[in-house]
């Protein structure tokens, strides 16, 4: 690639959308230590499909609570206001990049199926290492490939040969991605976070989620979407532009202290979870 | 039935008796098909000797993927898409349970088909 065709290339994946207003200003909210959950509760009653998402999402076997939540403050008082802005921001974030072909459709959902199952198995791997931060790990897992969004919404042609040199290359999109546009979509996926001013964490996770070791201090967050994401590969739920499950590694599973024991009954919650989430999410 | 050292084997020689690693793990079935894959994913966990039942296994009525249940031919199709990392325990252990769910699955829709038929 060129320099002049890598600088266009920049300019229009750079082009990109802002959050939703609602989003933004519960974000706002969230960082203010006056607000209270009868403040956040009215910003988000005024947007109905965020209302709707947030409610569904609270019913659904994610929390698992034993009675029903009826009504918004109800449920951020039980979730907790950087719980609610997560969950909210991941479930619009799709919405911002429509694709206009069936075939582009197509490939986003697949996208959506995949980018949930690694979130719900990213929560699932927390629960067995008693992580305290189960939602963020959610969150980090939905958005890790949030840079295949980008490419799919603003570089369509890139994108179709990208799939195509793995499929027929039997390689991983990743290697593909550089191939092809010089970079990778964890790459894109960090400039998108930088610019929607998302924290540092979920931005270095969703950079890192294929090379977790070198996300410093959040190797181990990082290592877990990294495992989440192999792990719903080799199930088959989605897909993520290419059929490969890459290589496990070694150092991110040591950090992560876990038993090939507990493979099993993670992968067994994922598929458990997978139909239920994904009906209450979309 | 012959025991093979494992430099012996050669794809598509059917396996006379399962393979499990040294911590019971199945790492292939009893009467299945011996394939460069399976023989790769015996060397990574170190088995030395394979007992094998005949030469290729086209001969044998029992072998092939219809034969092999449901879980293995789940199994053969997630193999692809392991590629070379096969030659990694974990990565085996991976494939493995990811196979065994994934037919757990199927053979309950199947069930709840027959129910509803």
């Amino acid at each position: 690639m060129s320099e002049a065709d890598l600088k266009r290339l920049i300019a229009r994946v750079e082009d990109l959308p802002t959050l939703p207003r609602t989003v933004l200003r519960i974000t706002e909210m969230v960082n203010d230590p006056r607000a209270s959950a009868r403040d956040l509760s009215r910003i988000i009653t005024d947007d109905q499909v965020l209302t709707a998402r947030l409610l569904k999402l609270v019913n659904s076997s994610f929390y698992g609570f034993p009675q029903r939540v009826a009504t918004v403050t109800g449920a951020i008082v039980l979730i907790g206001f950087d719980a609610i802005r997560n969950l909210l921001l991941t479930t619009s974030v799709f919405d911002l990049f429509p694709s206009r072909t069936v075939k582009g459709r197509r490939l986003q959902e697949a996208l959506w199926d995949h980018s949930l199952g690694c979130a719900i198995g990213a929560k699932a791997i927390g629960e067995v290492l008693r992580h305290e931060k189960l939602e963020e790990l959610f969150v980090a897992g939905l958005l890790h490939d949030i840079g295949k969004i980008v490419e799919m919404a603003r570089l369509p042609d890139e994108f179709e040969r990208i799939t195509v040199r793995a499929r027929e290359g039997r390689m991983l999109i990743a290697a593909a991605e550089t191939e092809i546009l010089g970079c990778t979509h964890a790459e894109i996926g960090r400039l998108l976070l930088d610019r929607w001013k998302l924290p540092v964490k979920l931005m270095t996770t969703i950079a890192f989620h294929h090379a977790p070791l070198a996300a410093g201090g959040f190797a181990l967050e990082t290592s877990i979407v990294h495992l989440a994401d192999i792990l719903t590969r080799a199930l088959q739920l989605g897909s993520g532009g290419d059929d490969q499950v890459p290589m496990l590694d070694t150092s991110a599973w040591e950090l992560l202290r876990l038993k090939t024991s507990s493979l099993e009954p993670i992968m067994s919650a994922m598929l458990d979870e997978f139909g239920d989430i994904s009906a209450f999410l979309r | 039935m012959p025991i093979l050292n494992l430099d012996d084997v050669k794809a598509g020689m059917t396996l006379a008796e399962a393979v499990r690693n040294h911590q019971d793990q199945l790492l292939l079935e009893g009467g299945r098909r011996i394939t460069e894959k399976s023989i790769r994913i015996f060397k990574s966990w170190g088995i030395r000797r394979v007992a094998v039942k005949s030469g290729p296994a086209g001969d044998d009525p029992g072998d092939g993927v219809a034969a092999a249940g449901l879980a293995t031919a789940i199994e053969e199709g997630l193999g692809a898409r392991f590629g070379d990392g096969l030659t990694d325990p974990l990565m085996v252990a991976i494939m493995q349970a990811a196979g065994r769910q994934l037919a757990a699955r199927q053979k309950k829709k199947k069930k709840t088909g027959d129910v509803r038929s």
